[in-house]
């Protein structure tokens, strides 16, 4: 009987063991770049990397923050002379946004922050904005009147610069290579919905990323995903109901100032690079259907959801087989694209 | 083989299958209502019986958390951009509620 209670005790161990030393679960949660930000690690060094990656993050967002006193940012948006010399991290973030505002025809514009403030969408107060302000605050925008040398960043008086639409793309990117430096293989990063998924989960399969259906409670599927980005734009993410019940969200046609309105409700793009993907979450959503599958095929190196208005899902070819649709969401299949 | 050794390799087997088995999450019920890093209560929602509303204050400001069989979400909230009460109720394995403004999270707890 002794011998039966020895294996017993040594069942036990190995059972303890199973949460211990290689999948045991570690958890991060804070508040950081106007968000909330989580992080699950596996593994002795999870930690230990979540706190250097939390690190990551808060130096990123002393750098990159709009409103943030004394940022890089901030200081370009508050300076005194039209050169305004930039850290290694506002430099490289500055020059990709601008480098994605070419490639994507000015879909997302880094310099759209004045026509931003003017719906307000910067503070609590939220309107639509008089016509004339609006077109005075178009005329204060523009990335092609953006001029980035050697680290230095020059702008037109009047013009403002924010990286709403790639920080936390650019912090997830960081944070997630912080992991896997420090030798994490299984983690995932919600930073505010922005997903980071580093390695696969502790058993080896791949990490299950929900997509928040746009018009309803839950989800509008599910999405099979390995050292991977998946971001998400949407329209019912923020966004305000004027005096006759008219709704406005937050994403800018750069083009027009007013709220893109092409039938897209959500644009999540899934690849390797956060930054890419989150420039590209909004640039597409921007650009709508059409444009977004031309702009896939012609580029490529992403996949994407797109999900219409009337609960139309389209997916890249890559996806078929990784994402599918719950069906209280929808008993339609979604539409392939394919090249 | 005698009968004991036999009893020890069925354990063995079956610690190696458990073993197997665990890198995958448990489906918890147990949510967690968090204001600016403080955990301000645990409910396993498995064992409520009946709806509760409770009220949570920040700053002058207030949310309202509906705990019922099963659920939890925040009914209402004096926050200007009402992301927390139009993201319903916590989903399984799904992302947190979260009310910005006011620093409050709804979350599974770990």
């Amino acid at each position: 009987m002794r011998r039966l209670w020895l294996l017993l005790c040594a069942l036990c161990f190995v059972l303890a063991g199973c949460g211990g030393e290689a999948a045991e679960k570690h958890s991060r949660d804070f508040f950081a770049m106007d968000t909330y930000m989580t992080m699950i690690a596996y593994g002795p060094r999870a930690e230990e990397a979540m706190q250097a990656a939390e690190a990551r993050i808060r130096t990123l967002e002393d750098e990159l923050s709009v409103t943030r006193e004394g940022s890089d940012i901030w200081r370009v948006n508050h300076r005194t002379d039209d050169a305004v010399p930039l850290g290694r991290d506002a430099a490289e973030a500055v020059g990709f946004a601008l480098a994605a505002a070419k490639e994507t025809g000015g879909a997302l514009d880094p310099t759209i922050y004045p026509v931003v403030e003017a719906w307000g969408f910067t503070k609590d107060h939220q309107q639509v904005p008089e016509e004339t302000a609006l077109r005075a605050a178009l005329a204060r925008t523009g990335w092609t009147r953006v001029r980035l040398d050697d680290g230095s960043l020059t702008l037109e008086p009047g013009m403002e610069i924010d990286l709403g639409a790639v920080g936390k793309g650019y912090a997830g990117r960081e944070a997630g290579q912080v992991l896997r430096d420090r030798g994490v293989t299984s983690a995932i990063l919600s930073l505010g919905g922005n997903i980071e998924a580093v390695g696969s989960r502790p058993d080896g399969t791949p990490w299950r990323v929900g997509l928040r259906a746009p018009d309803a409670e839950g989800y509008a599927g599910m999405l099979s995903v390995q050292d991977a980005a998946v971001v998400t734009s949407g329209s019912y993410e923020r966004y305000f109901t004027d005096e006759s019940g008219r709704r406005w969200h937050h994403i800018i046609d750069p083009a027009t100032g007013y709220p893109a309105e092409n039938g897209l409700v959500s644009v999540t793009i899934v690849g390797q690079d956060g930054l890419v993907c989150d420039a590209l979450s909004t640039a597409l959503f921007v650009m709508g259907k059409e444009k977004a599958a031309a702009f896939w095929r012609a580029h490529g190196g992403f996949d994407m959801i797109l999900i219409e208005e009337g609960r139309h899902i389209t997916v890249t070819e890559g996806l078929a087989g990784r994402f599918s649709i719950l069906p209280d969401y929808t008993e339609e299949e979604a539409e392939v694209l394919r090249r | 083989m005698n009968g004991r050794r036999t009893i020890g390799l069925a354990l063995l087997m079956s610690a190696a299958l458990l073993t197997g088995a665990c890198g995958s999450e448990p489906a918890g019920q147990r949510a967690e209502i968090v204001q600016d890093g403080r955990v301000l209560r645990t409910v396993d929602l498995s064992s409520v019986r009946s709806e509760e509303r409770m009220t949570v204050s920040w700053e002058g400001h207030t949310n309202t958390i509906l705990i019922a069989p099963g659920e939890i979400r925040m009914l209402s909230a004096d926050c200007p951009d009402q992301i927390c009460v139009r993201s319903g109720k916590l989903i399984e394995g799904g992302l947190p509620i979260v009310c910005l403004p006011h620093r409050l999270v709804i979350q599974w707890a770990d």
